[in-house]
């Protein structure tokens, strides 16, 4: 069984590696290859969640379909036509004293981070709340039920939301499946292998495009908002749909400064449709990313070109778009948020003035307590924006703009689900408004940083 | 002036990063405190499976894949159903129904009183007020 687990995880790994290479454009710039590992390895991790549902379907092998997978990406990668390298500035020169202060202080808060995951994981190994009753319960049945594995969606258990995606259950009951065991440590693992993607990515990206400086000072925020290490180590799927969130992101801004952008519009696209196949909300991102990338087009592009562009990102999110498809029409057959208390009475809310209140007053409150029982990092943010100023490079403006209209259009997403859910939006408000935010806190922290003035010694414009 | 700005404007940074790093670590100690609070310092989905797993044996060894739950009432209110999702967890691939209108039902800290209210024979204890129930 260790063998069948290393060759599990060494294809998962093969194939994220071999995706990025055959569509990312040759780096030319300092932590391109960070970048790259902090792209590839989640990447692999979401592709093999998918393969590991279409085998439970079809009865294949899910490491038989792996493996055709890993070869035909590395005879594509062998054969596709040279493109020319991009040349994000790197982030290279001497330190100035407030990037070495910031680097300290990063390392800190990495080290602080990671010694509470442990605690935590050790601690409590199944998770927080909705990481054993919902996550790793959907992992238990798709691993132990066997044939019977559609039970997992049994209308009994509408109230652990069957309808949500299985990127991350899919990811643990594969590991299990081929190490033979049930075992804590396979989601332990996946929540701290997230955190530290989402981490790597900013700041390598960050560096990439904006300097060393503005990197670790998005990474110290993220670092110190201890909402982000607390629902990492619940073993909550937020984390994981937050990284794919700020990879869109990150992808979309790199595509805007390079000579390949649909390779890069092609990933960022796989990291949307990834993001619909980790949690429901993910689909409203899929929306908003399309809408905000279009809209950006029509203004800075021609037709050809937006259509190729847009081509691109729908080509690299289909595959995991119809495989949320098949899954909502064929294997789920209960929706929580439409079901649990009737349906929605979306006129009787929409004139309820009292509903607005409530929940115009939980997300303005977001701003003072967010992430934080203590002092929330989004006042942090703001004092960050307001000594560094702003000052935009004009090839990240597209971007920045995208980016900014995406998330801008996500929360707008969110507060009308909160609207219009049958649910008391009270007690929803109180039990998820803080996840939905983590969901999106990453991607804010990329653009904010993207868009500041300088800081430190003259950086990346 | 220029300079002095500069020179103002990266002390003011300094000093703001350092706050936030002593404020995130103090927030991620208080976290701590708060989630030992709500679970008592114990994983409870660990303590269900151990407190399940003869159940569970059970269950699975006579083919039964379908059973409800009832701790006193009809059906579960599942906006307090803590003790439900746990023994959904730990007896999973059973699937669980949140009642009792199953053949085999779970009986999760019943009283006598509620047992004969609701119809119910009990057809193995398991200790720690853990019963298989029946519908008579």
């Amino acid at each position: 069984m260790a063998v069948w687990a290393a060759i599990s995880a060494a294809l998962a790994t093969g194939i994220g590696l071999a995706l990025v290479a055959l569509l990312a454009p040759p780096e030319r710039w300092a932590g391109g290859r960070v970048l790259r590992l902090a792209l590839a390895l989640p990447f692999g991790i979401g592709v093999t969640s998918a393969v590991f549902f279409w085998s439970l379907i079809t009865g294949i092998s899910h490491l038989a379909i792996e493996a055709v997978l890993v070869v035909g990406l590395l005879v594509g990668w062998r054969m596709r036509p040279p493109a020319p390298g991009s040349s994000a500035p790197g982030g290279s020169g001497p330190a100035g004293s407030g990037e070495t202060l910031l680097r300290h202080l990063f390392l800190l808060l990495a080290a602080a981070d990671a010694a509470v995951f442990a605690w935590w994981s050790a601690r409590f190994p199944s998770g927080g709340w909705d990481g054993w009753a919902i996550w790793n319960q959907r992992a238990r049945f798709l691993y132990e039920a066997g044939d019977s594995w559609r039970s997992a969606f049994s209308p009994a258990l509408r109230w652990s939301h069957t309808d949500y995606p299985l990127l991350v259950p899919a990811t643990v009951a594969r590991a299990w499946r081929d190490l033979g065991c049930e075992t804590t440590l396979v989601p332990v693992l996946l929540a701290a292998g997230f955190a530290v993607a989402v981490a790597a990515l900013l700041v390598a990206s960050l560096g990439a495009l904006r300097g060393r400086a503005h990197a670790l000072a998005a990474g110290a925020l993220l670092l110190a908002t201890p909402a982000f290490i607390r629902y990492a180590a619940s073993q909550y799927a937020d984390v994981a749909l937050s990284y794919f969130i700020l990879a869109t992101i990150v992808l979309q801004c790199l595509a805007g400064g390079s000579p390949a952008p649909e390779r890069w519009l092609a990933l960022a696209g796989i990291a949307a449709g990834l993001a619909a196949w980790t949690k429901s909300e993910g689909l409203l991102w899929v929306v908003a990313a399309v809408a905000a990338q279009a809209l950006i087009l029509i203004v800075a592009t021609d037709r050809k070109t937006r259509l190729k562009r847009i081509g691109a990102f729908l080509a690299g999110a289909c595959p995991f778009l119809l495989t949320v498809s098949y899954f909502r029409r064929w294997v789920v057959v209960s929706w929580y948020f439409l079901g649990q208390n009737g349906r929605p009475q979306i006129g009787e809310n929409l004139r309820d003035v009292h509903r607005y209140r409530i929940v115009t007053e939980a997300f303005a409150g977001q701003m003072w307590r967010f992430g934080s029982p203590l002092l929330s990092p989004v006042i942090f943010l703001a004092g960050y924006l307001l000594l560094s100023g702003i000052g935009v490079a004009g090839r990240h403006r597209p971007g920045l703009a995208a980016a900014g209209l995406a998330l801008s259009l996500t929360a707008a997403g969110y507060y009308a689900i909160y609207m219009l859910t049958p649910e008391d939006p009270r007690w929803l408000l109180e039990t998820s408004l803080d996840r939905l935010c983590l969901q999106l806190w990453p991607g804010v922290l990329f653009t904010a940083a993207l868009g500041a003035g300088a800081i430190g010694r003259p950086d990346k414009a | 002036m220029a300079g002095d700005s500069r020179d103002w404007r990266a002390l003011a940074l300094a000093g703001l990063f350092l706050v936030a790093t002593a404020s995130g670590i103090a927030g991620l100690l208080v976290s701590l405190g708060a989630e030992n609070t709500f679970t008592g310092g114990h994983d409870m989905a660990a303590d269900a499976v151990r407190r399940y797993a003869p159940m569970r044996h059970l269950l699975l060894s006579r083919g039964i894949r379908e059973i409800g739950y009832t701790s006193a009432a009809r059906t579960v209110d599942l906006y307090r159903g803590g003790a439900f999702f746990r023994a959904q967890y730990a007896l999973t691939p059973e699937v669980v129904w949140p009642n009792i209108d199953r053949e085999y039902v779970v009986g999760d800290s019943i009283s006598p009183d509620a047992l004969e209210r609701l119809k119910l024979q009990v057809v193995e204890d398991f200790g720690d007020r853990l019963l298989l129930l029946r519908r008579r």
